[in-house]
């Protein structure tokens, strides 16, 4: 195979001038000059914040409902759904009588085995996970970054503190779906059927 | 016989077989919901329709038979019915069939147990419509206790009566029925008189719907991460085949989960207990729960048992042993234990020259369901243990005489602990068992023995059916498997055994015993080396 040989050798100007540099050092110099009135690109991190957008992938939180219960029915899509294996539920009975039957006893995310793929969020049929725009997380042992479902229901209500216009948009966005005709159901009770026949 | 054309197959079909049976027969899934080979045909469903040539509409494959034709009249010049199971006809039927049962389904799979092995779900993801076009108010009927185990939830209902054919066919109970009609139809039971019975946790199995759930296994765990196990129900000596599901692998922080067993559902096998188990076996996983486990080995000092280590245990049973002639030794099988570890046992004994029994197994109550539709009447066995049939030809044993075989005996080796009744204490007494009762109790050394359920091995019910058992978790504690526990014996009183996995004792133990000698062992143990069994000696 050919080689392209390239002789690099020493640049030689025709003046004296060209051999002293003094040109393109000056140049240089106004590049630098330039960028000192520009706007800074470089945020002054950890006292100014940058603001992430709103389908930033951070920390994940449990969603409350009216009632202020997490909205998980721990029907166990996300676990199921997650690539890194990284949440673990289990179920537990509300009450024969209660209308949400099914809630979860645990429910623990290991935050430091998440890829936040947002695989979770996509599964959920409830709306109960969501990201929030938290990233700096820091604690001193493994164990802390397994987060249970205190902690994540927690993560919502400091979410909902700091960004209060969001919730409204969210919850807004899914009973908005959830009114759509498919998810339509109403009760119709016994003294009502027996009228009927 | 007559011959018809599904799809583009020739099939012969039988005087009485339907379309459906001929279908499955070559491969042709037809969908269904209340169609069940042990139950009476009823067509409710119309998930099964077919298109049959000159028929004047589709009809149902799981009731319609096809009479022969006279010579002139046969289609194509020889079929006598050509059947179309997937055209455009049969497909738009099944569309309406699905849209039809969806109208008033909840559709809450999230929180429902069945989802994942759900026909509902199935058969519309297969053949159902994407969305919904009703913008009616749904129907919601309230949920219902049925009784002891069973919760109806009404609103998933789909009708196929499957559950009440069953009360009525099978268990003969008939606490089930439907009640009101038409878009009110719902499944019920009478006033005062709940789904009580030993055989109704099947009408759980049955149900293609999450109706019916069983109250045991409600919010268990999410059937998609279920490992299923073939295996043999040690409740009676019967021998219903039944299928374990345990936890797929273990997720993140999940001790408390894993070896555990789920569920226990019959698996279908025609000679033994056709699709049924009675509720004694499908729960009695849970009734063990209720005992204590034996977990560590455990040696008497002073009066009281003592959790002492494997070599300490087994360097004290050998002492015991070697401290006698071996006529004074007995060792004592059990209905409870496998084939193959009845076999050592029996093995350790010839070599050993020592006395020989088995014990008696518990002795409970029968039930046998018969009614008039169902030819094979399933019988609950009072004998209940596995495996007594199998002990006793194995040890070649007429029957039990353990007061007459432990009469001048000194050290007394056991297998299984459920309660022996034992005349006298005799001067030692080593167990190895699973659970603590009344002979555990007196005992000098206790072995933990592994369940059925952490072990593979054999059972030959009362009909002489041999039928394997498969392992399904691990091992509780540090129990060991009592095949296990007596190689490593034989090895402290001088015999070299050495066994790869059970598979190899079967192996043997057909070449040995002469009722076993006909045993398809290919068929029971397909994969000698796979059945990760390693023997720890």
């Amino acid at each position: 195979m050919a080689v392209n040989v390239k002789n690099v050798s020493m640049a030689r100007g025709k003046s004296w001038v060209d051999l002293t540099y003094i040109i393109p050092v000056m140049k240089g110099l106004a590049i630098t000059l330039r960028h000192l009135f520009k706007r800074k690109l470089v945020l002054q991190y950890p006292e100014e914040k940058k603001v992430l957008p709103p389908n930033y992938r951070g920390l994940h939180m449990l969603t409350r409902d009216e009632k202020g219960r997490e909205k998980c029915v721990a029907c166990e899509m996300c676990s199921t759904a997650c690539p890194a294996d990284c949440i673990r539920i289990v179920a537990g009975d509300g009450g024969w009588e209660d209308s949400r039957e099914k809630h979860p006893i645990v429910f623990e995310i290991d935050e430091l085995r998440c890829i936040y793929c947002g695989m979770c969020v996509e599964a959920c049929p409830e709306d109960a996970i969501d990201m929030t725009d938290m990233h700096n997380l820091a604690d001193y042992t493994r164990q802390d970054f397994i987060y249970d479902k205190e902690r994540l229901l927690g993560v919502y209500d400091e979410y909902i503190k700091r960004h209060p216009d969001r919730a409204k948009r969210r919850d807004g966005q899914f009973k908005a779906m959830k009114n759509s005709s498919y998810f339509t159901v109403n009760d119709v009770h016994h003294s009502d059927q027996h009228s009927s026949h | 016989m007559p011959l018809v054309k599904i799809d583009s197959q020739e099939v012969e079909i039988g005087k009485n077989e339907t379309v459906f049976n001929a279908a499955k027969r070559v491969g042709i899934d037809i969908p269904f919901y209340c169609y069940h080979p042990g139950l009476k045909i009823v067509a409710s469903c119309r998930m099964c329709l077919v298109d049959m040539v000159g028929a004047p509409k589709l009809v149902p494959a799981c009731s319609t038979t096809v009479p022969e034709l006279p010579e002139a009249k046969k289609i194509e010049g020889k079929f006598d019915a050509v059947i179309f199971t997937d055209n455009e006809k049969v497909k738009t039927a099944r569309r309406a069939v699905l849209e039809f049962l969806l109208l008033n389904h909840p559709i809450d799979c999230p929180i429902c147990d069945k989802a994942g092995e759900c026909k509902l779900q199935d058969y519309s993801f297969e053949h159902g419509n994407d969305a919904s076009r009703f913008t009616e108010i749904k129907r919601i009927p309230e949920k219902k206790d049925l009784g002891p185990s069973i919760f109806l939830y009404t609103s998933r209902c789909i009708m196929c009566s499957r559950c009440v054919r069953f009360t009525e066919e099978i268990s003969g109970t008939e606490e089930l029925k439907v009640t009101y009609r038409g878009w009110h139809a719902e499944i019920d039971v009478a006033p005062e008189k709940p789904l009580n019975n030993k055989m109704m946790g099947n009408v759980v199995d049955l149900c293609p719907v999450g109706c019916l759930i069983d109250k045991h296994e409600r919010f268990e765990g999410r059937v998609w991460n279920f490992v299923h196990t073939d295996s043999v129900c040690p409740g009676c000596s019967k021998g219903c085949n039944t299928t374990l599901d345990t936890m797929k692998h273990q997720k993140l922080n999940l001790e408390e989960l894993v070896d555990q067993v789920y569920r226990i559902r019959p698996r279908e096998n025609m000679s033994v207990n056709q699709w049924w188990i009675c509720d004694d076996g499908r729960y009695h996983l849970e009734a063990d729960k209720k005992k204590t486990r034996i977990m560590v080995p455990h040696v008497k000092q002073g009066s009281k048992l003592a959790e002492v280590s494997w070599v300490e245990a087994m360097s004290v049973t050998l002492q015991k042993i070697k401290a006698v002639s071996t006529k004074e030794v007995a060792l004592i099988g059990s209905p409870y234990a496998s084939n193959e570890e009845n076999y050592l046992l029996g093995k350790l004994a010839r070599l050993l020259g020592t006395g020989l029994d088995v014990s008696k197994p518990i002795y409970g109550d029968t039930q046998t369901f018969k009614t008039d539709k169902n030819p094979h009447p399933f019988t609950i066995e009072s004998e209940k243990a596995p495996n007594y049939r199998g002990a006793k030809t194995i040890l070649n044993l007429n029957d039990s005489q353990l007061d007459k075989t432990l009469a001048d005996k000194k050290v007394v080796v056991l297998l299984g602990s459920h309660n022996i009744e034992l005349k006298s204490k005799p001067e030692t007494l080593i167990v190895i068992g699973s659970f603590e009762d009344t002979v555990t109790a007196q005992a000098d050394v206790l072995l933990p023995a592994a369940l059925f359920t952490e072990t593979s091995g054999t059972y030959t019910n009362k009909d002489g059916v041999v039928q394997k058992f498969n392992r399904a978790i691990n091992a509780l504690g540090e129990s060991k498997a009592i095949w296990q526990i007596l190689v490593e014996l034989a090895a402290g009183l001088g015999q070299s055994w050495y066994y790869e996995n059970v598979g190899d004792i079967a192996k043997e133990m057909t070449e040995n015993v002469s009722a076993y000698k006909t045993l398809e062992l290919d068929k029971l143990y397909p994969q000698f080396s796979t059945l990760n069994e390693q023997m720890v000696v």
